[in-house]
């Protein structure tokens, strides 16, 4: 029966040790909310330098199971001991007053909404096809059964030489690493259990969203609610946010459409409002090595999420040019894969 | 530019479909602009996103993203950096909390700047978010009301007969299967142990398979070949009868399918290491045992690099030996360059691993163009001297990526023809990769003889081009007609483009646009004669949808294009073709 909670562990209860620390550290609003939603991202940037060069060296997958469990026992370690020696609130950073009567109806519909949407996640086929997990979930099942990365056609199932891209993008091998320590099937775990892990995640987010951008309660109330109604009613193609959130939102480009955008885009309107921090960059430094993790897309995203609105900031009188190192914090990563799959591509 | 505008239009449709959000999205801009009190969340919210569509609509963009990833489908992904639902929610609650400021409260009759804590605000907040998610309901379009949104039949969300196939046929050292083409992305999903012979993108055997009612000898002799141990087709009475009437039963039923064991043909087994490489096939019989195939050899032995590359196959016979083919060689060594996986060398070896003249020559080395196709292959015999009747063959490809031509050189780089009665040849293909035609020429580059065949979906393309198929020979007074047809909401521009067959030189290029209603054109240009490669097309937003044929001009002829976009009202669909005649 432990198995089946490993997940649950893995998806929830790490990510939130994980990203407890920079919650307060950042000083946001909504600690618990930032804390799912980074520290997932997190969880998978720390996955992603063991899987990746484990990929590129040919290495046991078995053997990036191990070391990737010593570390992510490491890192909650360090993480614990941190909120051991800085103690604080867990859920929320600023005490608000009793909520009233429209407030409750507010946050009922937003739980109802939300509930509904991970209910169905359940009891409803999202994968649409599976054309696109035809290559994703059967590569990440490959790791398991040829104990390698990247090194079978996912297709046909025969040993090919190493497929870069996908390489790149180890949040496809993440749920492998979840069958590995689970026993539960990688198509179940993507088709599933993270399905119903995103649409907490990306709900996560936007609470950590709501609690930046309004002041009051009852704003950020409506404000979810409207996001969750549009999640059900905005349907208006495949390349919708919709389809990425409540389609086969397990994949990467839709988890960095609907829950790493919004988070880094909300983390800057905060930030770039502030004196520049090293450790506010050391988060997007994370949080971008967690978007290449996603798909070789994020690593583009990035680059345009960092450069634009940094340089929006300068556009005032009051200039402080030592934010534009928030650039180089959040755009290394990215640039060194890019340029890693261009030369791969192009002269290998 | 109409280019650009063209392709805009078909994301910006593909993106939004026929909702109401993308007017919602733009009002939500100016909202956040006007009423976001906070500078910086402006700049985010507000300002960002107007980059963001500039950075769409912008042919560096465009032009960026040809080079990276051509199809719109991705381009419709950079869609992806608006946080949309953020941006209308937002809006959303910015305009009730500046509708709520300007409430006159009844007891002052005075607009309160600030907002109170009581009174009739919960009630206009309850209201006006009723209100627009009334209208978001009624406006958009339920997810959970599409057909493709249906109920789970399973914790895997797989079909349940994928299971039960994959589960029933379960073998440690792999199993290799074939499945209709609804299956083909499932199956590895369910249990990537298993091998196939295609995946999503099914082959000729897959195509059969979907089909309702495949041929049993085709399928289990195209398997055989594959290496496939079983068969999955769809379960119905009429092919129970045809595989029974073959004394073949089924031996297994899952849901709406069959699957058969690939046995009582001629085929091969491939045997996988723990790193799924194939490191062995060998040739059966009907009944299973091993056979000597008429090259002499019984199976092949492959080995690896450290890097997954395969550099050595060797040829064995029923007892497992070394053995040399009928061709005069027993192995064959590949090399590459350090870290690239495009073959550099591939060198015949004797039975004492000693280079051999095998084939005319013992060795081949390759070079690749940009997009790391073979462009050149050099022979070279035992010595390392230019090997045979030729030296060299270049390759040209279409805009397909089907091979286009072969031409064979000499040591010095002549044409020279071969043993086989040219000394370069220009290929058609259809869609699907397949050839139409051959054209062949001789060392001085004339035309020497053609082949081609007819099918059903090809006879369009025929009734255009010579009688016996292949290309059209443009005499005196002659004509060739390319027409195409596509959806209106794509049309906008006719182009078309002249190539040397031979060298691929570029030779002449017009395009020119149009808007509603029948429109022609006419230009006149003269050429020398040789073979053209003649390309044309209606579509001006993607480059793949070019027709392409062969023409060969007779010498001092004068080329005259005539070109035609008619609108079919009915079809809802535009017709252009362009003529071309020669002489006066």
């Amino acid at each position: 029966m432990f198995r089946y909670a490993v997940p649950g562990i893995l998806l929830g209860v790490v990510p939130w040790i994980l990203g407890m620390p920079w919650a307060r550290i950042l000083k946001v609003r909504n600690l618990t909310a930032l804390a799912l939603s980074a520290g997932y991202f997190m969880e998978l940037a720390v996955f992603h330098w063991i899987a990746f060069f484990s990929a590129l060296t040919f290495t046991s997958f078995r053997t990036v199971v191990t070391v990737y469990s010593v570390c992510l026992v490491l890192a909650c370690v360090l993480s614990v001991l941190y909120l051991f020696r800085h103690p604080g609130p867990f859920l929320t950073s600023v005490k608000g007053k009793p909520m009233k009567g429209s407030e409750w109806v507010f946050l009922a519909a937003f739980l109802v909404l939300t509930g509904l949407q991970i209910v169905r996640t359940f009891t409803r086929d999202i994968t649409y096809m599976s054309y696109d997990d035809a290559i994703y979930t059967a590569f990440g099942m490959d790791a398991l059964n040829a104990d390698r990365i990247g090194v079978t056609d996912a297709y046909t199932g025969v040993a090919s030489t190493l497929n870069i891209q996908r390489s790149i993008q180890t949040s496809l091998v993440f749920p492998s690493y979840l069958s590995a320590v689970s026993g539960i099937s990688v198509a179940g775990l993507e088709h599933t259990v993270q399905a119903a892990h995103m649409v907490l995640l990306s709900y996560a987010t936007y609470v950590y969203a709501a609690g930046e951008l309004f002041e009051r309660r009852e704003s950020r109330l409506v404000f979810l609610v409207l996001i969750a109604l549009f999640y059900i009613y905005g349907y208006h193609s495949h390349y919708s946010l919709t389809f990425r959130l409540l389609g086969p939102n397990y994949q990467g480009k839709a988890v960095l459409a609907v829950s790493l955008t919004p988070l880094v885009l909300t983390m800057l309107s905060r930030k770039l409002r502030e004196p520049f921090a090293w450790k506010t960059g050391l988060f997007f430094l994370l949080l971008s090595t967690g978007a290449v993790s996603l798909t070789l897309w994020g690593a583009g995203t990035m680059l345009v999420l960092m450069i634009f609105p940094v340089a929006l900031s300068l556009a005032g009188r009051e200039r402080d040019w030592k934010k534009l190192l928030y650039i180089p914090f959040g755009c290394t990563v990215p640039l060194l894969f890019m340029a890693m799959f261009l030369v791969y591509r192009f002269a290998v | 530019m109409e280019d650009y505008f063209a392709f805009w239009k078909t994301v910006y449709e593909a993106f939004w479909g026929h909702s109401v959000y993308h007017g919602w999205f733009y009002l939500a801009l100016v909202l956040i602009l006007v009423l976001e009190k906070n500078r910086m969340v402006r700049r985010v919210y507000g300002v960002f996103p107007l980059c963001v569509l500039v950075g769409l609509f912008n042919p560096l963009t465009y032009e960026l993203m040809q080079v990276f990833a051509g199809s719109w489908q991705y381009y419709a992904r950079l869609y992806s950096l608006l946080p949309i639902p953020c941006i209308l929610a937002m809006s959303t609650v910015l305009l009730m909390e500046w509708a709520e400021e300007r409430i006159r409260t009844p007891e002052t009759g005075v607009v309160e700047r600030r907002i109170p804590e009581r009174g009739r605000k919960p009630l206009f907040r309850l209201v006006f978010v009723g209100l627009v998610c009334l209208q978001m309901v009624l406006g958009g379009r339920s997810v959970y009301q599409e057909d493709w949104m249906k109920p789970a039949r399973n914790f895997k969300k797989i079909p349940d007969e994928v299971i039960g196939i994959t589960e029933a046929l379960h073998r440690d050292e792999g199993v290799t299967l074939a499945v209709p083409e609804e299956l083909s992305s499932y199956i590895r999903q369910a249990d990537a142990s298993f091998y196939m012979p295609y995946g999503r993108y099914v082959n000729d055997l897959g195509r059969e398979l979907s089909g309702p009612h495949p041929d049993p000898d085709t399928v289990l002799q195209e398997a055989g070949r594959a290496g496939c141990d079983y068969i999955v087709i769809r379960d119905s009475s009429e092919n129970r009868e045809r595989f029974a009437e073959q004394g073949r039963n089924p031996c297994l039923q899952a849901g709406r399918y069959l699957v058969y064991p690939v046995k009582d043909v001629e085929r091969v087994r491939n045997t996988y290491n723990s790193l799924r490489q194939l490191i062995r096939t060998t040739l059966l019989d009907r009944d299973g045992n091993v056979r000597t195939g008429t090259q002499g050899y019984a199976s092949v032995l492959y080995e690896y690099d450290a890097q997954g590359r395969p550099v050595r196959e060797t040829f064995l016979d029923g007892a497992g030996k070394k053995t040399v083919l009928t061709y005069g060689y027993a192995s064959i060594l590949r090399t590459y360059t350090t870290f690239s996986h495009q073959v550099r060398t591939q060198v015949y070896l004797d039975g004492s691993d000693r280079p051999v003249d095998a084939l005319g020559y013992a060795e081949i080395r390759f070079d690749y163009d940009a997009q790391k196709r073979v462009s050149g292959e050099t022979y070279l015999d035992a010595r390392g001297n230019p090997a045979g009747t030729y030296a060299r063959c270049e390759i040209t490809y279409d805009t397909e990526g089907n091979i286009a031509g072969k031409t064979f050189r000499d040591g010095e780089g002549n044409l020279t023809m071969t043993s086989m009665g040219y000394a370069a040849f220009v290929r058609q293909t259809d869609d699907e990769g397949r050839m139409i035609s051959e054209t062949y020429l001789d060392e001085n580059g004339l035309f020497a003889g053609e082949v081609g065949r007819t099918g059903q979906e090809h006879e369009e393309v025929f009734r255009f081009l010579h009688p016996t198929g292949g290309v059209q020979m443009l005499p005196e007074g002659g004509s060739l007609i390319m027409r195409t047809s596509l959806p209106d909401s794509r049309f906008s521009a006719v182009h078309f483009q002249i190539y040397d067959a031979l060298t691929g030189e570029h030779l002449l290029n017009f395009g020119e646009g149009y808007g509603e209603g029948e429109v022609s054109g006419e230009y006149v240009h003269s050429l020398p004669g040789g073979l053209y490669d003649l390309r044309f097309k209606g579509n001006t937003s993607r480059s793949d949808e070019w027709i392409q044929s062969y023409a060969y001009l007779e010498e001092g002829v004068t080329l005259r294009y005539h070109y035609r976009v008619e609108e079919m009202r009915d079809d809802l669909i535009r017709a252009c073709e362009i003529c071309l005649r020669s002489g006066d």
